[in-house]
């Protein structure tokens, strides 16, 4: 008895082709449209999402067209005077999340005067643990996805000398696994989402010669379906925000060209949404920012000339970090 | 709107009444019902389970949200009355029960429970609630830690009641939310750090891990395609490998697989040792030696068991292969160990030419063009792959691709090539 392989059907009618100037319209809506955002459902998550928007349409070359002042108004509104750290929205805690959110928004558009930088930097040194990780707000909770926000956060406004890099490092060491993958935390189950993390931490403080290269590169080629998408874990469905989590880590391990580029492609255009614009995790799904930025970075790694290039580090454009003369490491042969 | 207000106070005082006198909560659900037809309380209770019509899911998340910052404001700048400030939870409830997502409200929740407003024990039946209608929010996970490192910091040193009894809560959520949605990462990262931080202080190391082992084997043989339980009995065999306090021999386990490699029982349980790997070249302390049994013994176990019976009946997972990589790789790193050697799997593959198709997908063909031939030098063999044990491995791993060659042949070649070229396992 044959068991199905747990993956999706691309049809036939499927786009073969970049919806451009629907994902424009997309993205440039979605803020603007009262039906997507049910009454403070998604307050607590707002800054990531301008963030996830905001270089989507910077990825198609839109960013002409976005309300920039008001953003940064409203960004520095966020941010909390006593911490020093950002919410993800007028009257929510601070968050590193949200931190490094805005930073990242901030740096794109060149005005991270427009905080309290000072705040930002002592926000995140505060919330580093003896053993070197970091919690994500002051309440305690520890997980690699918040050693990268810091290091991210620190770098771009380049004060990474502001932590105690060594016990950082040697943190996110400690949640390597056998199979070369990265858990949330020491012990946990290796995660492709998590490994992107744990590796773009790791090319900020240029130690990505810690990593077991092949190893992890070879389980990562093996998030590969039949469709051409990836997961993000054995026997979990595709969902077009690994094509993100999964490439930018073969990309940061000099592996890129590990996985079958064109089967990726056609499962990333097959989760376009035809009438709407935007991208869904899955074909046929509503389409969102989040899996439209993590879409278009995909293909921006894939070498789509309509998409501006992607930075793998921080998921930011290049032309960004080529400003900021930052050069996180990549593994190359 | 006055009405609407006071309409959603009187459900969220319903609810609040209903979760603060009901210890034995099991599920919260929202009921599809599109209007208030009935003129009745969208509150259903019955038999320790809550339903709320969503109709007015709306309305009480707005009104609660609204005050709820409103009161932020005040708390911020400690101008809310004491009375108000023990008047926020029915509006936390509701806001959380709907949208475990909010760190925020959560938040409020911890200032609360340091103000002595809120109880640890009753916000742990809280969030078990929550978890029973959303079991993957990590947020309502993080503040179960929080409370936990909280009721653990005023423990009594040797109150092993207490300790016991906060360990079968955890594990028993854990179950709950994990049997609610496959490969739940929060859940089973939750399991592991209750492991770690409440299981680690208890006296009876031991007969926990040993319970926990039957229980993740239990578990397997209903979720045999969800990785995130294999890792779990991986974390469980990793804990046995690191523990300092398991000081006796595992009776079941290690009497398995002296049936199964078709050995005598009577000899001094260290025997299979010397006969598997050879003589060690120093004396262990006895600790040392049964530790190395008991991983022995239950790496075999699953090898031959646990992997072997799986397959036969729920052939073609992934996951199930996932697991014996992950067999195999401790069983060889154990015998090193064991000889005191170094063991590391760090191999770099010599770059193929893919043409465009995925590296794990490449035929054998691709690797051994000539001179780009990865890494199958002939060295000289060590201690541990010259020893019988390793010859043994090689033996049933190549017999077990084999016997899966028709029904699974995709999963066996991906396995056989990770053999030969990530673990390089010599003469697959």
């Amino acid at each position: 008895m044959a068991t199905p392989i747990k993956d999706v059907i691309l049809k036939e009618n499927a786009p073969t082709t970049i919806l451009f100037d629907k994902h424009v319209e997309f993205l440039r809506e979605y803020g603007k449209n009262e039906d997507n955002f049910e009454f403070g459902m998604t307050d607590y998550l707002r800054i990531s999402g301008m963030y996830w928007g905001l270089t989507a349409l910077e990825l198609l070359n839109q960013t002409h067209s976005t309300p920039q002042d008001e953003i940064v108004t409203y960004i520095k509104n966020c941010q909390d005077p006593e911490s020093g750290g950002i919410g993800a929205c007028l009257g929510h805690d601070p968050h590193l999340l949200h931190t490094l959110s805005a930073v990242q928004i901030l740096a794109m558009y060149d005005k991270l005067d427009a905080i309290d930088v000072e705040g930002v930097i002592r926000y995140v040194v505060a919330l580093q643990q003896p053993d070197g990780s970091f919690t994500g707000d002051k309440w305690g909770e520890v997980d690699t996805r918040f050693s990268l926000c810091a290091v991210a956060t620190l770098s771009l406004l380049k004060r990474l000398d502001a932590i105690n890099a060594e016990g950082a490092v040697r943190f996110v060491e400690s949640c390597m696994n056998f199979d070369g993958g990265f858990g949330s935390r020491p012990l946990s189950e290796s995660h492709a989402g998590l490994v992107y993390c744990c590796l773009g931490f790791l090319s900020i403080m240029n130690r990505l010669d810690i990593v077991k290269r092949d190893v992890l590169a070879w389980w990562l080629c093996e998030r590969q379906l039949p469709s051409g998408g990836l997961n993000g874990r054995p026997e979990k469905l595709p969902d077009v925000c690994y094509s993100w989590w999964v490439l930018s880590s073969l990309t940061l391990l000099g592996r890129l060209h590990w996985i079958s580029a064109e089967q990726l492609k056609r499962f990333i255009l097959a989760c376009q949404d035809t009438e709407t614009g935007g991208f869904a995790d899955r074909p046929g799904d509503v389409p969102d920012p989040y899996h439209s930025l993590f879409a278009l970075a995909a293909l921006s790694l894939l070498g789509q000339h309509e998409i501006k290039t992607i930075n793998p580090t921080y998921c930011m454009p290049q032309h960004v970090i080529d400003r900021m003369q930052l050069s996180p490491q990549i593994l190359r042969d | 709107m006055e009405d609407d207000n006071s309409m959603s106070e009187r459900i969220l005082r319903s609810l609040e009444t209903i979760v603060n006198n009901d210890p034995n909560l099991k599920e919260f659900v929202v009921v599809p019902a599109e209007a208030n037809t009935k003129n009745k309380s969208p509150v259903l209770y019955e038999e320790h389970n809550i339903g709320l019509e969503s109709w007015c899911v709306k309305h009480i998340y707005r009104y609660a949200y609204l005050e709820l910052f409103e009161a932020r404001k005040l708390l911020l700048k400690k101008k809310l009355p004491f009375n108000k400030e023990r008047s926020l939870n029915h509006l936390l409830i509701g806001v959380l029960l709907i949208n475990p997502d909010v760190s925020t409200f959560w938040n409020v929740k911890r200032e609360l429970v340091e103000r002595d407003v809120l109880s640890v024990n009753n916000e742990l039946l809280f969030t078990k609630l929550v978890l029973s209608s959303k079991s993957k929010s990590n947020e309502a996970f993080a503040y179960r830690r929080w409370l936990l490192n909280r009721a653990l910091a005023k423990l009594q040193k040797n109150d092993m009641r207490a300790l016991q009894s906060l360990f079968d809560g955890e594990m028993s959520v854990c179950e709950m939310a994990a049997a609610k949605n496959a490969n739940n990462y929060h859940a089973w990262t939750h399991r592991i750090w209750s492991f770690e931080t409440i299981g680690h202080r208890m006296a009876n190391f031991s007969v926990l891990i040993l319970r926990e082992l039957e229980f993740s084997q239990q578990w397997l043989s209903q979720h045999v395609s969800e990785h995130t339980g294999y890792h779990y009995r991986q974390y469980l065999l990793n804990a046995v490998r690191n523990s300092k306090k398991i000081t006796c021999v595992f009776e079941y386990y290690y009497s398995k697989v002296v049936e199964s490699l078709g050995l005598v029982n009577e000899n001094d349980p260290k025997d299979i040792l010397t006969l598997l790997l050879g003589k060690e070249k120093s004396c262990k302390p006895l600790e040392e030696t049964n530790n190395l049994i008991n991983s022995f013994s239950l790496l075999l176990f699953d090898l031959h068991n646990t992997v072997d019976m799986l397959n036969s009946i729920f052939p073609n997972h992934e996951a199930l292969w996932y697991h014996r990589r992950y067999l195999l790789h401790h069983l060889i790193k154990t015998a090193y160990e064991y000889h005191g050697l170094s063991f590391k799997m760090n191999e770099k593959l010599d770059d193929v030419a893919l043409h465009g198709t995925n590296i794990v997908n490449m035929e054998n063909s691709g690797f051994s063009d000539g001179e780009k031939q990865p890494k199958l030098f002939k060295t000289q063999p060590n201690r541990v792959e010259s020893s019988l044990f390793y010859q043994s491995l090689v033996k049933t791993e190549s017999e077990f691709i084999k016997k899966n060659l028709t029904g699974a042949l995709h999963l066996a070649r991906r396995y056989e090539k990770w053999l030969q070229f990530v673990f390089c396992m010599k003469d697959v």
